[in-house]
């Protein structure tokens, strides 16, 4: 990339998969992964965002990262009703070989979706999308101590909730 | 910063830094020094090294249909979508609530073909007027 803004289809079509699981991963639902990539494009197509010439995917991560705590931060304001876990979960089955991976990746997301979004912001760009320290704290404006700092707690409370 | 180890206390976020390779080198020979010697800090390695793999090697989720198929006008704001969707739901409703129209079929032609045809039996006087099956001269 030569450092000019990319069109939001270009952006779509080739960071498109790589966009919705970072969404997915942050959010822990289809509606909502769907409604911020929604957004993030939007932003992109807006102009809103300044590209800097380096990596497309840190770009867009700090995009659809801003996008969810931007969301996080109004709901704060105005709470709403929690919705209710996923009833399906909770019937018990016999798994098969895909299912049993199905639902140990079910279970990671689970505990995923059930960190504070700070923590979860932190490790999902750290473990997900694979960013440095230093890059996440330039993505989220905190201190790299912080980022260090959550990234591990974080850790510490899925690996709480995975046992 | 890396906080220094064995100052008292244990690594703490030292060791997702260790597992991250965000150490400075110094940092990182203190860090193992520290943990060859700490029961506890390994336990707690081990506890987020196996939280770090689980995420890491989660699948990729794929979205329902591929990105670049959502039509420029669909990348709007959620509560946009949903006064679409809103739109298209009182549509739908209004649709179904309109009487109807039959589609002309069988077509025009085949529909005379067969007036003509039922004119002959039941002698109807409206068909009588104008037969269509007598081709219709003009002049003398």
């Amino acid at each position: 990339m030569s450092g000019e803004v990319p069109t939001w289809e270009a952006v779509a079509r080739t960071h498109g998969r790589f966009l919705y699981n970072v969404a997915y991963r942050l959010t822990g639902n289809d509606d909502d992964a769907y409604d911020l990539v929604q957004e993030a494009l939007l932003r992109v197509r807006k102009g809103l965002e300044t590209y800097q010439p380096g990596s497309m995917e840190g770009w867009l991560s700090r995009i659809v990262t801003n996008v969810f705590l931007d969301e996080v931060r109004r709901k704060r304001r105005r709470p709403i009703e929690v919705m209710p876990e996923d009833p399906e979960r909770l019937l018990p089955s016999a798994p098969s070989a895909d299912e049993a991976t199905d639902r140990l990746s079910d279970e990671v997301q689970a505990a995923l979706r059930r960190l504070p979004e700070e923590f979860r912001t932190a490790v999902v760009l750290c473990d997900v999308v694979g960013l440095s320290y230093e890059e996440i704290a330039d993505a989220i404006s905190v201190p790299v101590g912080t980022v260090r700092s959550r990234i591990h707690r974080g850790r510490r409370l899925l690996r709480t909730a995975l046992q | 910063m890396p906080r220094p180890p064995g100052s008292g206390g244990h690594l703490d976020d030292a060791l997702s830094a260790y597992l991250d390779d965000e150490l400075a080198p110094a940092a990182r020979r203190e860090a193992e020094a520290h943990l060859a010697a700490c029961p506890d800090c390994r336990a707690e390695l081990d506890d987020v090294a196996s939280a770090r793999h689980a995420i890491r090697f989660l699948p990729v989720h794929a979205a329902l249909r591929p990105l670049h198929e959502w039509s420029p006008l669909a990348v709007a704001t959620p509560r946009r979508r949903a006064a679409w969707a809103l739109a298209a739901a009182v549509a739908a409703g209004i649709a179904m609530m309109l009487p109807q129209e039959p589609e002309v079929a069988p077509s025009l032609p085949s529909l005379a073909g067969s007036h003509a045809a039922r004119a002959s039996i039941t002698g109807d006087p409206l068909s009588q007027l104008a037969p269509i099956a007598v081709p219709v001269r003009f002049g003398p």
